[in-house]
C-alpha cells in the first residue's frame, strides 16, 4: 500500500512538472500557432540564474528561487520581443526554425561562457529529504512540487475565467485576427502568454533543479521534449488537454518503470512512445482537441 | 464621416481595388453591391485595418486610419463583421460581447458609456442564451451576436459583410428593421454589403456598385436601380 501511494505521488510529480511545462507550450501555441522549441532554455535561464547567483554569494534559496523564476519570465519576454515578433505573421514553419535557431543560441551562449560540463547547484537540496505524512514516507520534493503546480494551474484557470485580459487571451486563442478588430493590441495578448509560459517553466526549472542538483546546457531539452509529447497526447493548444496530457505522461512513465521487471528498464521510452502512438491512432486530434474545422474566407 | 480615398490594392499583380473612393455620413446607411470578386469585400478589409492597401487613404473625421493595423481602425471607432461568422465560438454570447465591450471602455469609454449589455441582449433577442456557448447558437443568433458585438465597440463606421447570407426572407426583413434601429439609436455610419439586391435597396439610402475592382456608380437608390451600367452587371436580375 505504501508502495503504491508512494509511486502514485511520485507520477504525479512528474505528471505535474510535464503539466507546467506543456501549459506553457500551450498557451503561446493556442494564440499564435507557435511550437515554441526554445520553451526549454527557458527553463535553462532559470537554473543557469540559480547557479550564477551561487557563484556571487547570493546562495540563499529565499533569494535564489524568485529571481531564478523571474529570470526564466524576463527570458521569454526577451524571446519574444526579439526573435518571434519580426516573424509573427510569417509561415508557422519560419517561427518554429526561430525557435530552434534561439534554442542553439541560447545553449552555446552558456556552453561559452559558463561551461560545456555540468555544474553542481546544490542550494536546493535541502527539498531532497523525506517527510513522514502519517504513516506514510514522502519525498517533500514530490508534495512541493504537486501542490505549487495545482496551485498554479488554480491560478492560471481563475486568470483566464474572470480577468478580462484572461478573457481577451482566450477570445485571441479562438480567433486572434478578430481580436485585433475590437482593438485589443496583438504585442500585449502575445507578450502576456509568453510572460505566463515564462512563468511555468521558472517555476518548472525550480523542481528540476532541485532534483537534478546540477545544471549543463542542455539540460531544457528533454523537459521540453516530454511537454510537447504531453500537448501531443491532450490535443495540440488545448489548454485543460496539456495538463490531462501531462499528469497521463507522468503515470505512463512511472507505471512502466514499476511494472516493467529491472532490466527491461532501458525500454521505457520505447514502451512510452507505443502507447503514446497507440492513444494518437485512435484519437489523431489528442484527447482534447478540437477537430480543426476550415473553410473561413479571411483565413 | 467616414471617407475612402483613392484606395488602390493589388494581390500579386492582380488589381483588387483601383482607386476606389466612398464616403458615409453619421447615420447614413450605404449599400455596397457589385458581382463576385468586384472587391466589395477588399474595400472593407481595407477600412477595417485588416489589409493595407497600396495607395489611397481611410479617414474618420479627418484622420487617417489606412494600413496602420486592425487595432488602430476599431480603437478610431470601426467594427465590422465577416461573410463567414468569427464569433469567439467557445466563449458564450456575453463574454462574446464583453471581450469588446471591455476592450471599449479602456480605449473609447464616451462611446460606449451609455451601452448596456443586458438591454442590448434583449434588443437583439439573444438574453435568453446569454450563458450559452455562441458555437452552440442558430446561423441567425449568431449572425446577430456578431453585429452585436461590433456595436459593443460603440463605433462610428459599422461595416456589415453579408449580414443576410443564408437568411430567409422574413428573417433578413425582422435584418434590416434591427439595423436601421441600430442607426437611429447609436447614430453611426453603415455600410453594408449582400448579394441581396432586393434586401439592399430596401435597407440603403445611398448605394455604390463596384466591379472590377473599381467604383462605377455611386448614387441614390432609385438612380441606382435605373443605371444601365448597374443594370448590365447584373444581367438577368432586375433590381
Amino acid at each position: 500500500m505504501d508502495f503504491v501511494l508512494q509511486q502514485i505521488l511520485n507520477a504525479l510529480a512528474f505528471g505535474s512538472e510535464y503539466a507546467l511545462l506543456a501549459l506553457g507550450l500551450a498557451i503561446v501555441f493556442s494564440i499564435m500557432g507557435l511550437v515554441n522549441f526554445a520553451h526549454g532554455e527557458i527553463i535553462t535561464i532559470g537554473a543557469y540564474t540559480m547557479y550564477i547567483m551561487i557563484v556571487m554569494g547570493l546562495g540563499s534559496p529565499l533569494l535564489v528561487i524568485p529571481l531564478a523564476v523571474l529570470a526564466a519570465v524576463l527570458g521569454a519576454l526577451a524571446f519574444e520581443r526579439v526573435a518571434f515578433r519580426p516573424v509573427r505573421y510569417a509561415p508557422t514553419s519560419t517561427g518554429m526554425l526561430t525557435a530552434f535557431g534561439v534554442s542553439i543560441l541560447v545553449q552555446n551562449a552558456f556552453l561559452l561562457f559558463i561551461s560545456a560540463r555540468p555544474r553542481a547547484v546544490s542550494v536546493l537540496g535541502g527539498l531532497n529529504v523525506t517527510v513522514w505524512v502519517g504513516p506514510l514516507r514522502l519525498q517533500l520534493l514530490q508534495i512541493l512540487e504537486l501542490g505549487v503546480s495545482l496551485v498554479v494551474t488554480l491560478g492560471l484557470i481563475l486568470f483566464l475565467t474572470r480577468s478580462t485580459l484572461g478573457l481577451a487571451m482566450r477570445a485571441a486563442a479562438r480567433d486572434f485576427a478578430m481580436v485585433r478588430l475590437v482593438g485589443i493590441r496583438a504585442n500585449r495578448v502575445i507578450a502576456t502568454a509568453f510572460g505566463i509560459s515564462g512563468l511555468l517553466a521558472g517555476i518548472a526549472a525550480v523542481f528540476i533543479v532541485a532534483r537534478r542538483g546540477s545544471i549543463e546546457p542542455d539540460m531544457g531539452f528533454m523537459p521540453v521534449l516530454k511537454a510537447f509529447v504531453a500537448c501531443v497526447i491532450g490535443g495540440f493548444g488545448s489548454l485543460p488537454g496539456a495538463a490531462v496530457g501531462g499528469l497521463l505522461l507522468g503515470f505512463i512513465e512511472v507505471g512502466i518503470l514499476v511494472l516493467l521487471p529491472q532490466q527491461w528498464g532501458g525500454l521505457t521510452d520505447a514502451i512510452v512512445f507505443a502507447l503514446i502512438a497507440l492513444i494518437l491512432v485512435t484519437r489523431p486530434q489528442g484527447l482534447m482537441g478540437r477537430n480543426v474545422e476550415l473553410g473561413d474566407k479571411e483565413r | 464621416m467616414l471617407e475612402v480615398r483613392g484606395i488602390g490594392k493589388q494581390f500579386g499583380g492582380v488589381s483588387a481595388l483601383r482607386d476606389v473612393s466612398l464616403e458615409c455620413r453619421k447615420g447614413e446607411i450605404r449599400g455596397l453591391i457589385g458581382p463576385n470578386g468586384a472587391g466589395k469585400s477588399s474595400l472593407i478589409n481595407v477600412i477595417s485595418g485588416v489589409l493595407t492597401p497600396d495607395k489611397g487613404a481611410v479617414a474618420l473625421d479627418g484622420r487617417n486610419v489606412a494600413g496602420k493595423g486592425p487595432e488602430v481602425a476599431a480603437r478610431a471607432g470601426i467594427a465590422r463583421t465577416f461573410q463567414n461568422l468569427r464569433l469567439f465560438a467557445n466563449l458564450s454570447v456575453a463574454q462574446n460581447i464583453e471581450v469588446a465591450l471591455t476592450s471599449a471602455r479602456a480605449l473609447r469609454p464616451d462611446a460606449v458609456r451609455g451601452f448596456d449589455l443586458h438591454a442590448e441582449m434583449v434588443a437583439f433577442s439573444l438574453i435568453a442564451r446569454s450563458e450559452d456557448a455562441a458555437r452552440t447558437l442558430s446561423y441567425g443568433d449568431q449572425r446577430r451576436l456578431e453585429i452585436l458585438r461590433a456595436l459593443a465597440l460603440g463605433p462610428s463606421v459599422l461595416l456589415l459583410d453579408e449580414p443576410a447570407a443564408g437568411m430567409n426572407d422574413v428573417e433578413s426583413a425582422a435584418l434590416a428593421e434591427l439595423i436601421r434601429g441600430i442607426r437611429d439609436r447609436f447614430g453611426c455610419a453603415i455600410i453594408v454589403i449582400d448579394h441581396d439586391l432586393h434586401f439592399i435597396m430596401k435597407l440603403s439610402e445611398r448605394i455604390t456598385v463596384m466591379d472590377m475592382g473599381a467604383v462605377i456608380a455611386e448614387g441614390p437608390v432609385d438612380a441606382i436601380r435605373r443605371d444601365p451600367k448597374v443594370i448590365e452587371i447584373y444581367l438577368g436580375s432586375t433590381p
